[in-house]
């Protein structure tokens, strides 16, 4: 079994199967580019805490592969979150915010997929007061601005899927 | 209540502590301003749990989307339905701005397998393609009107104008053609028979009739007893009618059931049947009048002979987004010779006919003489005709996509009792079809609403 050492912006350093590290394409792509190496990865992005979760999150994908992985992967669904990945993203703001930045930055696609669902979840079926309340933004539509948005865009009352 | 709530979430932190939990150091956070109480572990974890069930629990609020990217803003919309996208807009203008995004639109389409040219805003597109699919297309005989309705007929003209219709000619039977002018309020549902001033109404049927502005041009048509007509003006607003014999330039041949339709100041017609000397002729030309200056033109045809559409007679001519539109028709003598259900796009900017490649997810229609046409936005719609394999009268209503280049057969609400015919005519105000007459084994006196339940937004 060939691991690897990845090490966290605040200098922990982490020994992982090279197979579990290598479903991070930024990983994989950086060990084709310096090759077998004994030197711990820098990952100046991620935070040990984050990195622990990310990992963690491979290690159990990695041991259970979901079997149509490649199937309809193009189709944009909220509803397929495996339960294993929903509970996974039961955690609080900054932790989300920071699993994003990091999916996004060691470019792993399931994890950077299902926190982004989890996000768009919060919003779903909800009304632009809810919205403005979940995301803490603010209304800077003047009345008249609001009502000519709203008429532009009040041509659908179904918010199925 | 303060102290309910403190006391509630040190009631869940030991029930997590006890089950397991042994993190070695811990963060504290209660909000209660919605009710809520939450654990923050300031090590790897850093679950929500719900008070009452002490289960782990999805985020209510995510104030950090504010600092995400944009590219991972728009990703986390791309999970969003069309319907959530349409809320979103309306939040605050960054939100308007981003779930405008072209690339949330084009990934919706493409959820649908909706191939989509570049050039069009994919959002309307999206909105009028699912609108118009969604839809269930209501059928309404209207069954009581103010002032009678006119009597059974067909091949006669129905004509918009503003929230007027126009019902012209017609025939109840090869011998007996009508030379009446009938006018339908929509607005009142009333129909009323003005004194028409002016030149005598032709006793006629199988002629065409559009409007430019607020005049109806009428061309050709067939008295059944030897007589033919030309280019004829009425004005619904004075009830005047003028047979135009002031014309110059190429002037077309009398005929009967070809087709017509207008492109700025221009009245095309394409086709039809004519009689010179006793000889029977099915046509494939197409001349123009400018309905200001009265000019006639034959319009040359820049393309190779084999993109240009053959003779034929009953087929439809209508103009979206500056293209002319021309479908089906066939060659009729004594009987169908051949009958076509093709699309021929002719542009009047370089005189240009093509064949547009038909998507093959779409069917062509099963329809192909004396439909009713009429469009909707970007839509050509089909209502009727005769169906080229069966040889019977339809009742279908067909939708070709112009952007899309392809079919759909619409569905109608269930147990609308529609009467298949063909030589009926047809008026589109707001989303509404007013149809009326036509044929089916003999004339049919019937006007029937169809309500397309939507409205377009791409133009």
């Amino acid at each position: 079994m060939t691991t690897v050492k990845l090490e966290s912006s605040d200098e922990k350093t982490y020994e992982v199967e090279k197979e579990i590290a290598c479903m991070s394409v930024t990983i994989k792509n950086m060990l084709e580019d310096i090759g077998e190496t004994d030197a711990a990865i820098p990952l100046p992005n991620v935070t040990s805490s984050i990195l622990e979760k990310v990992l963690e999150y491979c290690k159990h994908h990695h041991e259970h592969p979901s079997p149509q992985q490649d199937e309809k992967k193009d189709e944009k669904r909220l509803d397929d979150i495996p339960p294993y990945d929903r509970d996974f993203c039961k955690v609080d703001q900054p932790t989300l915010f920071e699993l994003i930045l990091a999916a996004n930055y060691l470019d792993i696609k399931p994890l950077l997929d299902v926190t982004c669902k989890t996000v768009a979840n919060m919003i779903r079926g909800k009304t632009p007061e809810e919205i403005r309340k979940i995301f803490n933004i603010k209304n800077d539509f003047t009345p008249e601005e609001e009502e000519q948005i709203r008429k532009e865009n009040e041509w659908c009352e179904d918010k199925g899927n | 209540m303060l102290i309910t709530q403190i006391l509630k979430f040190f009631n869940i932190h030991s029930k997590k502590t006890s089950n397991g939990g042994c993190r070695s150091t811990m963060t504290m956070s209660l909000d209660i301003g919605d009710g809520k109480a939450s654990i923050c572990y300031s090590d790897t974890d850093c679950r929500m749990f719900d008070e009452d069930t002490a289960q782990p629990k999805f985020l209510q609020n995510f104030e950090y989307f504010l600092h995400l990217s944009d590219e991972l803003k728009l990703l986390v919309l791309s999970f969003l339905s069309h319907g959530d996208l349409l809320v979103l807009a309306r939040c605050c203008k960054l939100m308007n701005w981003l779930s405008n995004d072209r690339s949330l639109w084009l990934g919706l389409c493409h959820s649908h397998q909706w191939q989509v040219p570049t050039s069009v805003n994919y959002k309307l597109y999206y909105h009028d393609k699912l609108s118009s699919l969604k839809t269930k297309v209501d059928f309404k005989p209207i069954l009581k009107s103010k002032g009678k309705l006119p009597s059974s007929r067909y091949k006669h003209t129905s004509t918009r104008v503003g929230d007027l219709i126009v019902y012209i000619g017609g025939q109840v039977s090869d011998q007996k053609r009508f030379n009446d002018v009938i006018h339908y309020d929509t607005k009142l549902n009333k129909f009323t028979r003005p004194k028409v001033l002016g030149d005598k109404v032709p006793n006629f049927s199988r002629h065409t009739a559009r409007a430019v502005g607020n005049k109806i041009w009428v061309f050709g048509g067939y008295s059944g007893r030897g007589q033919f007509y030309d280019l004829q003006c009425y004005d619904p607003k004075l009830n005047l009618w003028e047979q135009v014999t002031n014309v110059t330039g190429d002037i077309p041949k009398s005929r009967t059931n070809h087709a017509s339709t207008t492109w700025g100041d221009y009245l095309y017609i394409f086709g039809g049947n004519s009689i010179q000397q006793g000889e029977y002729e099915i046509l494939s030309d197409m001349h123009r009048i400018n309905t200001k200056t009265l000019q006639w033109e034959k319009v040359q045809f820049t393309c190779d002979a084999g993109d240009i559409p053959s003779e034929r007679c009953g087929h439809c001519l209508e103009t979206i987004n500056d293209k002319i539109y021309l479908f089906g028709g066939g060659r009729w003598d004594g009987q169908w010779m051949k009958r076509h259900n093709d699309i021929y796009i002719f542009d009047p900017v370089t005189c240009h006919w093509s064949k547009p490649k038909i998507s093959e997810r779409s069917s062509p229609p099963e329809t192909s003489t004396f439909s009713v046409s009429f469009v909707y936005g970007r839509f050509l719609y089909l209502f009727g005709g005769g169906n080229p394999k069966l040889n019977m009268v339809t009742n279908t209503l067909y939708q070709y996509d112009t952007v899309l280049n392809s079919w759909e057969k619409l569905n109608y609400t269930p147990n609308s009792d529609i009467k298949p015919r063909d030589m009926s005519a047809a008026s589109l105000i707001d989303d509404t079809i007013f149809i009326f007459g036509g044929f089916a084994g003999g004339p049919i006196g019937l006007l029937d609403k169809i309500n397309l339940n939507y409205r377009p937004l791409l133009q």
